[in-house]
């Protein structure tokens, strides 16, 4: 009686065992996390699952098309400001976003709308500059989508009347849980290996090999690139949206380079697997953690540690691309590993 | 490979493990003051020094028996790097650590991100050398300044330049990068005219950078000619300003907010000509803050190198007023009680903060160069009643 699977169960079966095999973990770090009760390991974990909602995003599109985007943060601003925007109450708003337009001063919605929202919102404008961005080459995207995030950014700081501008835009409601950025990063994770173990996923990542060779076999790089851009977009969308409302107040300057360069490495440092960009986020996430306990009240010949955290994370960079080029992980995710079956591209 | 990694996801779960250590409880007499400031980024500049202020002073408090002469100060960091992420975690680490009160860092979304925490703990809190004027009311009870606020330091200035200068118009440059550069000048502009005087234009401009050349030359080509140029900017870009203004053949007068009390007002070399600086501190001879320096040379081997490390005295000073008047080191009873706080001279001036929810009232210096084109003087002190001296 025990036939096939039917094609989309065989299919799934990729994504809900990765997925499952990174969520255990992650459950019960963030249920440890949740037993500790002290304040410094619930904001540390909160951000560490933040942090995986960001690099999953980038992942999808960096780790799938090989181009490199220096500007995703962009996509993390947008939403923050979409999300911290809807979220915040009325009263808050009538005092320090007077000028704004009426529905924005007098529309508030709840936490999980405001991250399907600033998803929407960033997918969005991702549609109208992606066709932009993915066609430009290996060499010519990051200094590109970097550009776009000075624009967004300048964007930010101008539209004073709706963001505040460079000042700081607060009153935001600090929704983002433990429990809730936890269940949003597995959610995400799930989205993500949905993604490449699709068609789609398949062609992007035949194309990033060796993209001659994948047109002639008839992949539509465009669209396969705009697809990753729009959806890595949206999933950097709701990092923002739940950073926001983990810190409960934001100005544009926080979407910047330290932010980029801390995602960037823990995709790096990771590989080109979503698997990867968890482990990535995770051995990131330690190391800085314990600099950071480290470097305080320490000083070597009358010279404080100040900043030993970053120059930590800028050794492990340059290590990880000294010894594994490719990141920890390379292009595999645990159930491929486990199943000794190799990637498929 | 899953070897390695299953080994790097457990040393994760051991260094969450290490995080959620409890701290060990303070001993009986210890009064444990957190400071969440940042010591690296670019808040340092303020908060760097603050903390040395406050060092030095718990040292010299410690050697008389600690606050209220009972409880040793014992002051913990952590950085919060310039990062409201970092700021919430410093806040936390210091909270779970037992803190008694906060100092946050001194600006923006990164010394909310620490002064909502401490507020939620019910944990008083003082944001080094903040100046927003709504900080308190963005964060609520528990929350206070040590400045009085970028808008009264506006409305001080306007008040020198009409009673104490008899100017009557101005042109006023500002920008909107900061809290505080635009409070000061909104609130300039506010009293300005509501004493009689006329903005006649108001330029908005993005601080650091390299030359602001293009708007001297548009003051240049402005008429009528203004009484007085009100300039809300920091350094390092005042000096240039300055030095272009001058440059120019302007020789109008030039009203400068607080933060520009500086002697690196003074970097460029040119003669500043007619300027005049707010400021809340400046240490004249024989003053408890030149004192303060003093006793910071004598233990450093060199000046300090801002006048925010008496600022960092001033946090004490006040600290331990509150804990004195409370009687007891019970949070509550020390916001209160700082919050009640009137005409107390700490290191740099007097503070009162009865009645103003957290925001002093404090005299303004309106200081001008000396002589010698390196160091100012005082020319005027506006009162907190608008009243020139």
């Amino acid at each position: 009686m025990s036939g096939r699977a039917s094609p989309v169960a065989h299919w799934l079966r990729g994504p809900v065992t990765g997925t499952l095999i990174l969520a255990i973990p992650l459950m019960v770090v963030a249920l440890l996390a949740l037993d500790a009760g002290s304040l410094t390991t619930t904001r540390v974990v909160t951000i560490f699952f933040i942090n995986i909602v960001l690099a999953v995003g980038l992942q999808s599109f960096i780790g799938l098309s090989g181009l490199v985007s220096l500007g995703h943060v962009a996509f993390m601003a947008i939403g923050a400001y979409a999300a911290g925007i809807l979220v915040t109450p009325m009263a808050v708003k009538a005092t320090s976003i007077p000028d704004a337009p009426a529905f924005l001063v007098e529309t508030v919605i709840g936490f999980a709308p405001s991250l399907l929202v600033a998803a929407i919102v960033a997918m969005v404008i991702a549609v109208i500059v992606g066709p932009i961005m993915v066609r430009l080459s290996v060499a010519a995207a990051p200094i590109a989508t970097l550009s776009m995030m000075i624009v967004v950014s300048v964007l930010l700081s101008n539209s004073t009347a709706i963001t505040r501008g460079d000042q700081t835009f607060y009153g935001i409601p600090r929704n983002t849980g433990i429990l809730t950025a936890a269940t949003v990063s597995i959610l995400v994770i799930f989205i993500a290996r949905c993604l490449r173990d699709s068609g789609i996923g398949l062609s992007l990542r035949s194309s990033r090999k060796d993209e001659l060779s994948a047109r002639a076999n008839g992949v539509n790089v465009f669209w396969v690139r705009l697809v990753a851009w729009v959806l890595s977009a949206g999933i950097m969308a709701i990092g923002g949206a739940l950073y926001a409302q983990q810190l409960g107040a934001i100005s544009p300057k926080l979407f910047l380079y330290d932010i980029t360069f801390l995602v960037l490495s823990m995709v790096v440092l990771g590989g080109r697997s979503i698997a990867g960009a968890v482990v990535g986020v995770a051995l990131v996430s330690i190391v800085v953690e314990i600099l950071r306990r480290v470097e305080t009240g320490i000083s070597i010949a009358g010279h404080d540690l100040n900043g030993l955290a970053n120059v930590g994370l800028g050794v492990i960079i340059i290590a990880t691309m000294l010894l594994r080029s490719d990141g920890i992980m390379g292009s595999r995710e645990f159930d491929e590993m486990l199943g000794r079956r190799k990637p498929r591209e | 490979m899953a070897r390695g990694t299953f080994r790097n996801l457990m040393l994760f779960g051991a260094s969450l493990l290490y995080c959620g250590v409890a701290q060990p409880a303070l001993a009986d007499g210890t009064y444990k003051i957190g400071f969440a400031g940042s010591i690296s980024g670019f808040l340092a500049t303020c908060d760097d020094p603050v903390l040395k202020g406050m060092q030095l002073a718990a040292d010299e408090l410690n050697k008389k028996g600690g606050i209220a002469g009972k409880y040793k100060v014992e002051i913990s960091v952590v950085d919060s790097k310039s990062d409201p992420a970092q700021a919430q975690v410093a806040g936390s680490q210091l909270i779970d650590g037992g803190a008694q009160f906060m100092i946050g860092p001194c600006a923006g979304d990164i010394a909310l991100a620490t002064a909502q925490l401490a507020h939620d703990a019910g944990i008083p809190l003082i944001s080094s050398v903040n100046a927003d004027s709504f900080f308190v009311n963005k964060v609520g009870d528990g929350a206070f300044l040590i400045h009085p606020g970028a808008v009264a330091e506006g409305k001080a200035l306007a008040d020198y330049a009409v009673k104490a200068r008899n100017l009557k118009t101005a042109y006023v440059v500002t920008s909107k990068d900061l809290v505080f550069t635009q409070q000061t000048s909104d609130g300039f502009a506010k009293e300005f005219e509501g004493a009689g005087g006329k903005v006649l234009q108001t330029d908005y401009i993005k601080l650091w950078q390299p030359s602001q050349a293009a708007i001297v030359s548009k003051i240049k080509a402005f008429s009528p000619r203004p009484d007085v140029i009100m300039s809300s900017q920091m350094i390092p870009d005042m000096p240039g300003f300055i030095r272009e203004l001058r440059a120019a053949g302007l020789d109008t007068p030039v009203l400068l907010n607080d933060g520009n009390d500086s002697n690196l007002l003074f970097s460029s070399g040119a003669d500043l000509g007619d300027v005049t600086v707010a400021s809340v501190a400046l240490a004249t001879p024989g003053s408890s803050f030149a004192a303060f320096n003093q006793l910071y040379k004598d233990k450093n081997g060199k000046a300090p190198e801002s006048s925010f490390v008496g600022a960092g005295g001033d946090i004490l000073a006040l600290i331990n007023r509150a804990v004195e008047t409370a009687g007891s080191t019970d949070p509550k009873a020390v916001a209160s009680a700082l919050a009640g706080i009137e005409d107390f001279q700490a290191v740099t001036g007097k503070y009162t903060y009865k009645d103003k929810s957290g925001v002093p009232t404090r005299d303004f210096l309106m200081i001008v160069p000396a002589k010698d084109n390196k160091s100012f003087a005082i020319r005027n002190t506006v009162k907190p009643d608008g009243s020139v001296n």
